[in-house]
């Protein structure tokens, strides 16, 4: 075989590869709710910030709408304080067909809240605009923080 | 030899184009390249800003330079909304552009209309019947339960009905008087007064004067009439009773000024001060556990959003505790059109509690236990109560 | 990257200027061209990676597959087989490659709804401008195996054709053939730069003035659902969408040419006036000129075109279209679409060919451009079913009836753009007396341009949100 077939086929191979790595992101991680959460949590320490608190199952199924029992995991961070916007929701789906009614309610709630504060608390509209919406693995991140470029980079390290 | 010379001017002449090309050749690449250059220069001399008054929002800022910024494309995204919004001379060239889009017949700017003298419209929220039947049969079913209480409604038709006359030319939303008519048909059988703003308004021959140019409020006078009329619902008698108007600002411009770019008109505010009878107050801002004796905020004529003058912006929850020599106390679900009325109130309540339930979150019916009301009143303008999906929670909560 | 872009304005254009332009090797021609080669090609990947990090690998490996191929090409010369068998090789390979990324979910869909069955697929987003340098690459490893070009022995060149930034993610789509010289010796002049001024200003002006403030319109009119138009707002709604499109899509090519020109190469041109065409089959040679060019080289004629008789013709064409539908999205209106233009050719060139002739100009101008619209319906739609239900309203007998208020309110306050595009996409302004001095119409042009580019600019910063609509292919 000469060298430039060698070289064709090499292009074949390394297609595949980016191929199956590609579509390595829509397998499911192996990773516990509970880990993703706590490496989240230490690059910005929701659960430290002041009027900030672990919310019920109540408080979820009135924000987002969310059964908890439809998900492997849930957890959700916020405040009852209105002005304070900082929140944290990590999902793990059961299934990924959740992932577009997910996002969808998140993206309705992120949209409201916006509304509410627009043209009159620029802070927290700000704030809310850079809110981070990822999915991952089977893994679904909301924020609103200050930092939702560690948060994002320590979500996708810890799956 | 005549022949020579003319084949020699000939091409003489065609040098001396071809030079006069050339040069201006020269001088559309060189403008092009320093007209590119100069914009780069400015973009890195000129200081960054952190907010932009004109639209009233916190502007972009250097993004961070990080790898998993770079693969997700967002570090991309991010610079070009940075390069965008400091822009050099941003806020000029936005209202250059309203100009330009003007002068060309364009008579909406970001969902605002352009109306006639200077008025600005704000969109007409769409109605969803099944939007409306929820919100109406909360409301109902909330009036059924609290029998006894004088319950009233206030549902305020926006400036897009009201100053039909003065929309842009063919634009012809549909009639908010008959939405109002649908729910009015809706709200009434359980009991609440309709207070008929829709009416009242329709009847005045100075309409102009009843919303803002530049902003979606009704003005403070257009909450007077419509207090009026509530007065008559409540049986609250005004006979003896004088209220004074003073003018705090008339370098409004309001939140359709701000998303349309157009800030070609300025407005007046005016507050509304009760004088007889005369009450002192105090007001409660629990959840930021702050406390004032009066309803209006100066500080905030200082700021772009003069409206919140009138009590100092939206709460969740505010309690007016007055001197008024009455047992008669309000509970009112509002949205931020009830601000400029509050303090028209004050006279004929010993407590008032204002809840807006887009930012409430407590539990109604404990706040229902711990005050003895005689009287409610919600209160909001069709646009936002046409959207609103807020208040049914807030009553069944 | 868009060129419409602050960044590729005010950033990376300059950067590039730099770098290019500022020589580095002031005696050696060969070291300098390789040099601007490098700075271009390298700019190029920037570029690309700007708005697609990931899939620049795909890239890297497109390039380097078909460089390859063509060196083995070369390298068989006198084995016909093993040439044959590389190059059927090749264009699997390629095909394959655009086929996963464009259309596997199109495919598995279709499958699940044909058969019942749920089979799920990844879906991975589209790679930017794959469908444009798939084709490019294609046609130099044809053109190589038919021995219509010489192979291209270095990378770096054969890297600078594939992903040249200028019209690397929506075209023209440029055959090697016509740019082989040029990768080894281009006229760089004052002149040549300045005309690609004029042509990069015209294409900025046509997208960032003419093609968002028009397509603004048809946005808002098809935003409440399409199937209570009135007649005459779904008709002025098409009009805006036909004009959105052409000064989209034509202001980007024009925009590519340019910055080419700058650079020192020479693009074909890609839009000849296309609405002012007479016939179906005129539309074709205006629209999207190095497309059909595309078709017409490696499909059609390959095909045996229409030398073997009516009936191959007839297929040759209906495979052609049906491709060129597929090729603009991977969804069943475009296949409509498609097919709607081949079945109107093949009519054009077969049955109504003698009467077409006996219609007066005037009249088949206005007809072809009435075609070219109700084709536009299908194009825009987002389903087959949108498509119908807005047809059915252009007709007046949908709910919405002829006219309405809504349609008033847009006569009222659009009819001035909406005349201004029209006009100039039927070409009525090149009809204008100029200065007959050589010298003072220029100076009137550059003037006249540099207005332009000012305004391109305050538009594109009053502009937060741009997207470019050839994108989705």
């Amino acid at each position: 075989m000469n060298a430039d077939r060698i070289k064709e086929l090499l292009c074949v191979v390394v297609l595949v590869v980016f191929i199956v790595f590609l579509s390595g992101n829509s397998s499911i991680s192996k990773a516990s709710g509970n880990d993703v959460f706590k490496a989240v949590n230490a690059e910005i320490k929701i659960s430290k910030t002041a009027d900030i608190k672990k919310c019920n199952n109540q408080r979820i199924k009135k924000e987002f709408g969310f059964t908890h029992n439809d998900f492997e995991y849930i957890t959700y961070y916020a405040s009852d304080s209105v002005m304070e916007v900082r929140e944290l929701l990590i999902i793990k789906l059961q299934d990924k067909s959740q992932l577009d009614s997910v996002n969808e309610a998140i993206e309705k709630r992120v949209k409201d809240k916006a509304e509410l504060f627009k043209g009159y608390a620029p802070e927290q509209s700000a704030m809310l605009e850079k809110y981070v919406l990822e999915y991952k693995k089977g893994f679904v991140i909301y924020a609103v923080s200050d930092t939702p470029d560690k948060l994002i980079s320590a979500f996708n390290n810890a799956i | 030899m005549k022949d020579n010379q003319f084949t020699k001017s000939k091409i003489t002449n065609r040098v001396e184009s071809r030079k006069k090309i050339t040069s201006i050749g020269l001088f559309l690449s060189c403008a092009f390249v320093s007209v590119i250059v100069l914009v780069t220069l400015l973009i890195l001399i000129l200081p960054d800003r952190q907010m932009s008054e004109k639209e009233n929002r916190v502007l972009a800022q250097k993004p961070v330079l990080t790898l998993s910024s770079i693969t997700s494309g967002k570090f991309m995204t991010d610079f070009e909304s940075y390069l965008t919004d400091q822009f050099p001379f941003r806020d000029q060239i936005i209202s250059f552009k309203t100009f330009v889009d003007r002068s060309v017949g364009k008579k909406e700017e970001n969902g605002v209309y352009i109306g006639k003298d200077g008025f600005l419209f704000e969109q007409q929220t769409a109605y969803d019947k099944s939007q409306v039947k929820k919100i109406t049969s909360a409301v109902t079913e909330f009036a059924e339960k609290n029998k006894k209480l004088k319950k009233a409604f206030i549902l305020s038709p926006n400036s897009s009905y009201v100053l039909s006359d003065l929309l842009p030319t063919g634009y012809e939303p549909e009639s908010q008087k008959q939405q109002l008519d649908r729910i009015r048909d809706r709200i009434e059988p359980s009991g609440i007064s309709w207070v008929d703003c829709a009416g009242a308004f329709d009847a005045r021959t100075d309409k102009t004067e009843l919303f803002y140019r530049t902003d979606h409020h009704w003005t403070t006078k257009a909450a007077y009439i419509a207090f009026k009329e509530l007065a008559d619902c409540f049986k609250i008698s005004l006979k003896n009773a004088s209220y004074k108007f003073f003018s705090v600002s008339d370098s409004f411009q309001g939140t359709l000024a701000s998303s349309s770019g157009v800030g070609n008109s300025t407005d007046e505010i005016k507050i509304c001060v009760p004088q007889k009878p005369k009450v002192s107050y105090v007001v409660n801002f629990e959840s930021s556990s702050k406390k004032t004796a009066t309803l209006f905020d100066k500080e905030k004529l200082n700021q772009k959003n003069q409206y919140e003058v009138f009590l100092g912006g939206n709460y969740d929850k505010v309690i007016i505790s007055t001197s008024a020599d009455t047992d008669d106390t309000l509970l009112i679900f509002k949205d931020s059109y009830a601000n400029c009325m509050l303090p028209m109130l004050t006279p004929y309540f010993a407590k008032i509690v204002v809840i807006d339930p887009r930012y409430f979150s407590d539990s109604l019916e404990q706040i229902m236990k711990s005050y003895n009301f005689t009287h409610v009143l919600f209160l909001y303008n069709l646009n936002t109560f046409l959207a609103d999906n807020s208040l049914v929670d807030a009553l069944e909560s | 990257m868009l060129f419409s872009s602050a960044t590729f304005l005010f950033v990376f254009l300059p950067l590039v200027f730099l770098l290019y332009f500022v020589p580095v090797f002031k005696d050696n021609k060969t070291r300098e061209i390789t040099k601007k080669n490098l700075v271009l090609c390298a700019s190029s990947l920037v570029f690309y990676a700007w708005g697609e990090p990931v899939y620049i690998v795909l890239m890297l490996i497109s390039i380097f597959f078909n460089y390859t191929i063509g060196c083995d090409l070369d390298r068989n010369f006198s084995r016909p087989k093993t040439r044959k068998r590389i190059l059927v090789f090749a264009v699997i390979f390629n095909l394959s490659v655009l086929g996963f990324f464009k259309y596997y979910g199109f495919v598995i869909e279709n499958i699940n709804h044909l058969f019942g069955l749920s089979l799920t697929h990844a879906d991975l987003a589209l790679p930017v401008g794959i469908s444009f340098y798939t084709f490019q690459a294609l046609s130099y490893v044809i053109d190589v195996y038919r021995n219509d070009v010489k192979v291209q022995k270095s990378l770096l060149p054969f890297a600078l054709y594939i992903t040249m930034f200028p019209q690397l993610i929506a075209g023209p789509i440029v055959q090697y053939s016509d740019i082989e010289a040029q990768l080894k010796k281009r006229t760089i002049s004052v002149r040549k730069f300045a005309g690609g001024v004029l042509f990069f200003i015209r294409g900025l002006g046509k997208k960032v003035l003419f093609a968002n403030f028009i397509g603004a319109i048809y946005t808002d009119i098809t935003s409440g659902g399409v199937s209570s138009l009135s007649a005459l707002t779904a008709w002025i709604g098409i009009f805006c969408y036909t004009m959105q499109i052409y000064f989209d899509f034509s202001g980007y090519s024009d925009m590519a040419i340019g910055l080419g020109k700058m650079f020192g190469f020479n693009f074909i041109q890609n839009f000849d006036y296309p609405y002012t065409a007479s016939s179906i089959t005129d539309f074709w040679r205006r629209w999207h000129i190095s497309l059909s060019s595309w078709f017409r080289d490696y499909v059609y004629i390959p095909l045996g075109g229409n030398r073997k008789g009516t009936a191959r013709t007839i297929f040759n064409i209906s495979v052609v279209w049906c491709l060129t539908g597929l090729w603009h999205g991977a969804a069943w209106n475009f296949v409509a679409w498609g097919a709607f233009y081949g079945i109107l050719l093949i009519l054009e060139k077969f049955v109504f060919k003698s009467l077409i002739e006996k219609i007066p100009m005037s009249v088949r101008h206005i007809l072809t451009m009435l075609i070219v619209m109700i084709g536009w319906v299908f194009f825009s739609s987002n389903s087959l079913s949108e498509a119908g239900s807005y047809l059915l309203c252009m007709t007046g007998f949908g709910k919405g009836g002829f006219t309405d208020s809504q349609s008033r309110y847009y006569l009222t306050t659009s009819l001035f753009p909406m005349l201004i595009t029209g006009l100039s996409a039927f070409g009525v302004f090149r009809h204008f007396p100029k200065p007959a001095d050589k010298t003072k119409r220029l100076t009137v042009q550059v003037v006249g341009y540099l207005i332009i580019f000012v305004f391109c600019i305050i538009y594109l910063v009053s502009e937060t949100y741009n997207p470019f609509l050839y994108f989705r292919f």
